[in-house]
């Protein structure tokens, strides 16, 4: 009991031992917390690979409340709502669940597809697309503020080109994560035969580019006899219904997962690190403290410069929030 | 006295500056995680470079100190980039 009171003051409390300094403030023992912070990261991102399942989201998302507040925001900029499009969603759901099979996190897939096949393959002939993504998110709330804050995203989400949406929010693997994946799908249907056809993934510059006439090969304008006219369109303009909104939500990842969802990376990550550097500065607190008092001479760095480091860390470690748009 | 005070105040006042900075640019581009990396990456090494002036200017820049910024630094770029990568 001795030795560990000992080993607990060597640690936390300035003396001869520790050459007037806390030996968790001395530069070998900070390394060794950075590794130990790196030591987790790594064992985090083992978990998958040794069969544990590890949480990515934590979130019930409702498609229909993004599109609410997809046009709540529309309202608020004074453009009129867009109108949900089950063909729309059904393309979104498809894009979702073919980034988690085929474990990509991209607007275009590794093999080269683009969003707009999605589309094409749903039956959606459009004059307009748009495809915004999100990732692991909380709630509703959180995504589309994330979406509004970003430039292009909120280009997408207060266009005047786009009359309908689509929404799914898939939740399955992703790289060994389980996942919430919300797709959010803009297009504006063809009206006439013979016009050229323009599509934005929110991350790309808005402005007028080809678009594919089929779903792999992209060309330059789509040809009369490949636009369907605005009659053929499937459900084109279907009022929602809560129970084919909820099917839209698709879930794979708990079915696949026998032991259960067992930690959440992000949360992890936080905790540990807003610990890590509470305790940090507070023993840097008591050791300047200490030195002050006893006013021990010593050859050291400025702590006032290292609580202002490591207090914009803190800061920066409150601030964090999980979810990712693309 | 004063005369020291005053040296400190305008030491850190660049130092404080560039904590301001990266707080404010974090949390306006929160959406982008990539630039969140890069202001966090900036803020260590600009720590770091802010210490060795600082303790140059003081005439007490020691290899100790240089690797006790650096060390700080470490720990504070491993726990920015790991809630923003993790996220």
């Amino acid at each position: 009991m001795a030795e560990i009171i000992e080993t607990v003051v060597h640690l936390f409390y300035p003396r001869v031992s520790n050459d007037h300094k806390a030996k968790i403030l001395h530069p070998d023992s900070i390394f060794a917390l950075a590794s130990l912070l790196l030591a987790l990261q790594l064992l985090l991102r083992s978990f998958p690979a040794v069969g544990i399942r590890i949480l990515g989201y934590a979130s019930n998302i409702p498609p229909q409340k993004i599109i609410e507040l997809t046009n709540q925001r529309r309202a608020e900029a004074g453009l009129p709502p867009l109108v949900y499009n089950s063909t729309l969603s059904i393309a979104a759901k498809a894009k979702g669940e073919h980034m988690l099979a085929n474990d990509y996190w991209a607007h275009t897939a590794p093999d080269g597809t683009e969003p707009w096949a999605f589309f094409a393959n749903a039956g959606y002939k459009y004059k307009y697309a748009g495809e915004n993504l999100a990732r692991d998110f909380s709630n509703p709330e959180a995504a589309i503020e994330a979406w509004m804050a970003s430039p292009s995203h909120r280009e997408n989400i207060l266009s005047g080109r786009y009359k309908e949406i689509g929404v799914a929010v898939v939740e399955g693997d992703l790289a060994g994560v389980d996942t919430t994946i919300i797709v959010q799908l803009f297009g504006s249907p063809v009206a006439e035969s013979g016009q050229i056809a323009t599509a934005f993934a929110s991350s790309e510059k808005v402005t007028p580019t080809p678009v594919p006439t089929n779903p792999l090969t992209p060309t330059a304008t789509l040809s009369p006899s490949q636009v369907a006219s605005p009659t053929l369109l499937p459900s084109p303009l279907l009022t929602p219904t809560p129970g084919y909104l909820d099917s839209i939500t698709s879930s794979t990842a708990k079915s696949q997962s026998p032991l259960g969802v067992i930690i959440s990376p992000f949360d992890t990550t936080r905790s540990v690190s807003l610990l890590t550097i509470v305790l940090i500065l507070l023993i840097m607190v008591i050791d300047a403290f200490v030195v002050y008092k006893k006013r021990i001479p010593r050859l050291s760095g400025r702590t006032l410069a290292h609580l202002a480091f490591l207090g914009t860390i803190l800061a920066i470690a409150l601030m964090s929030r999980a979810g990712v748009i693309l | 006295m004063l005369r020291k005070i005053s040296r400190h105040i305008a030491h850190f006042m660049p130092l404080v500056g560039i904590l301001l900075v990266s707080v404010g640019g974090y949390f306006i581009f929160w959406y982008d995680k990539e630039f969140q990396a890069v202001i966090i990456i900036a803020a260590s090494v600009s720590y770091v470079f802010w210490g060795l002036a600082h303790h140059h200017l003081h005439e007490e820049l020691h290899a100790p100190i240089i690797i006790e910024y650096i060390s700080i630094a470490t720990l504070g770029l491993v726990v920015g980039l790991s809630l923003i990568f993790v996220a």
